[in-house]
């Protein structure tokens, strides 16, 4: 496609053109972007490059029309959607899901049975175990945990596909009707339904390569996922499932890393938005770092993180060793007994500084490397507009504790963080930019 | 290795078959109740040493899970902590009261702007506290009346 010499040069050119151009940018990050603009060299007789579709669009709005349903409806704050497409393995079965969350946090797809349509339901095989039966699995969130089946599925999201990829079916039918004891005992809520999970399923891209790597390959064996063996009667054995992220797949794989090509990590890039927030904001979420003209990693610093996907954030004196950067956090969750939190009925543990509060803080990773994620905090309450639903620079203390009894030790930077930025998050075990994963670059 | 993984396992078994195991299980009760912890949870590995005021029980899971309890100078279990890629068995380690507590907090409404964060629980007499992302949670609880004097949730 690309044969002719003059095509070549073009690349070549244009390669040259966009490094020169991110080493000059101010870190504002934009590098992902910059195609557009690149200088146009001289025309030569040359054929025509194939577009690029290693990425996909990513919006801010207020959710899947389920959220705002009955007395408990709400709309969506700072939650990162994409769309899916899942078929039926080698037919024309398929459906497109839209207000899947984008999840840097987390580890494979996952949908809410009731999202599915019928054909799906009746077509989509389950994974089965070594005894015949159908997988079942359980996977912890930090605010609770979701159940049900492993089926497989051709998916595709963006140009990237992946064939007969397993994914979870939250709250499937069946023997997956009811949570082992062993699931619900690790706390928390049991997340079923749209409106309870926010989206109409998940898509976690984070660090890790599968869903739960060596802590399920031994028979009895959990991390944040557990796998069942599930007869009609239920599930409850816990058995060992591989950690492949090609074909045969057993746990879940970060869907990325099962890509053929740009399969390294992601970089997502969200545009700036306004104090007062916005209704709609939309961005792209590139597959890959630095595979293509379109996800070079410019001048981002390079921080590696410990197997976990943690980095060391440093504010004001103390170090936080467990700290992440997670496009599936709605917030900045920290610990800061000096701000004042918000008093408002259903705002507790919101913080409400009373003017917009300028704060440093350092990110460190296990590579010695630091970059600046210093940034201003807004009131929760009075600062957004009332129809926002993609909101910059609101925090909250994640467990509501001031004083003695509060534990610090994380720094969680959700989706303000990833506002007016290029976030590359890179897999473990594949480099980029001539680094080995696991890494955050921005 | 293998023989001690297979006699936890079947350790865990028999007390995930005995219905009375949580109720003398997890915070408040006796220190002699955190043999029991080890063998639901299957513990890879145990220690323990004195501490002002107490001891403390370290045990390391098989997915490389750490879990912490501290018993005070009176016997009683009075805090646990834990560090690893999934969160273990609170029920077990928390005990069922105290875990019933902690699902209610899980649980408490919303407002305009809804968080997504873990479940917290802040009275006088029980803090439970936990973070983290899949991969890599953590988490503490206590019992601030009972604890040993100049126990620092932050060290600990």
């Amino acid at each position: 496609m690309l044969s002719d010499a003059g095509g070549m040069m073009r690349q070549i050119l244009i390669v040259l053109l966009l490094a020169l151009l991110g080493a000059c940018s101010d870190g504002g990050g934009t590098t992902a972007n910059t195609p557009a603009s690149a200088p146009t060299p001289t025309p030569t007789p040359t054929s025509t490059p194939t577009p690029l579709a290693n990425f996909t669009t990513v919006t801010i709005d207020a959710g899947p029309a389920a959220l705002a349903a009955g007395p408990n409806g709400y709309t969506a704050t700072n939650l990162p959607y994409v769309s899916v497409t899942l078929c039926v393995h080698g037919t024309q079965t398929c459906q497109t899901i839209d207000h899947v969350l984008l999840d840097t946090g987390s580890t494979g797809l996952r949908i809410i049975k009731s999202v599915l349509n019928a054909n799906m339901l009746a077509g989509l095989p389950h994974q089965t175990s070594p005894a015949g039966n159908p997988v079942g699995e359980c996977y912890q969130y930090v605010d609770g945990y979701v159940f049900g089946s492993v089926r497989t599925a051709d998916f595709s999201i963006g140009g990237e596909s992946v064939a007969s990829m397993p994914f979870q079916v939250i709250a499937d039918d069946g023997a997956f009707q009811t949570a082992p004891a062993s699931c619900s005992s690790g706390g928390g809520t049991a997340l079923t339904t749209v409106q309870e999970f926010g989206a109409n399923g998940i898509i976690g891209v984070g660090t890790m390569a599968t869903d739960c790597a060596s802590a399920c390959m031994v028979n009895g064996g959990s991390g944040a996922a557990t796998y069942y063996d599930c007869p009609t009667s239920g599930c409850a054995t816990v058995i060992a499932r591989a950690a492949n992220t090609s074909a045969p797949f057993q746990q879940l794989p970060n869907p990325v890393a099962a890509f053929a090509v740009n399969n390294n990590g992601t970089i997502v890039s969200l545009p700036a938005v306004p104090p007062t927030g916005a209704a709609t904001l939309t961005g792209t979420v590139y597959f890959g770092i630095g595979t293509q003209t379109n996800n070079g990693l410019g001048n981002a610093r390079i921080l590696t993180t410990d197997s976990a996907g943690d980095l060391t954030a440093t504010y004001k004196g103390t170090q936080l060793p467990n700290s992440f950067l997670d496009s599936g956090s709605n917030l900045y969750y920290f610990v800061d007994s000096g701000i004042p939190m918000c008093t408002q009925t259903n705002f507790t543990s919101f913080y409400c500084p009373p003017s917009p509060l300028a704060l440093a803080v350092t990110l460190t990773g296990v590579n010695a490397a630091t970059a600046d994620a210093s940034f201003t905090l807004y009131n929760a309450y009075t600062q957004p507009a009332a129809s926002a639903n993609a909101i910059p620079g609101i925090g909250a203390n994640p467990n509501a504790v001031t004083g003695f009894h509060a534990i610090q030790r994380s720094f969680d930077f959700g989706l303000p963080f990833f506002y007016g930025r290029n976030v590359a998050t890179a897999i473990e075990g594949r480099a980029a930019g001539g680094i080995a994963g696991p890494f955050y670059a921005f | 290795m293998g023989g001690a993984r297979v006699c936890a396992a079947f350790f865990a078994l028999i007390f995930a078959f005995s219905a009375a195991d949580d109720a003398v299980a997890g915070l408040g009760q006796p220190g002699a109740s955190i043999a029991r912890d080890r063998a639901r949870m299957a513990a890879a590995t145990q220690t323990a040493r004195t501490i002002a005021g107490g001891v403390e029980h370290r045990m390391t899971l098989a997915n490389g899970t750490l879990v912490k309890e501290i018993e005070n100078a009176n016997g009683a279990v009075v805090a646990v902590a834990w560090r690893g890629p999934g969160r273990p068995d609170l029920r077990q380690l928390l005990g069922a009261q105290y875990f019933a507590t902690f699902q209610e907090a899980a649980n408490t409404g919303h407002g305009r702007i809804r968080m997504r964060r873990a479940p917290r629980v802040h009275r006088n007499d029980i803090v439970i506290q936990t973070g983290g992302h899949p991969g890599a949670f953590w988490g503490i609880a206590f019992l601030p009346g009972q604890l040993p004097a100049g126990f620092d949730p932050n060290a600990f």
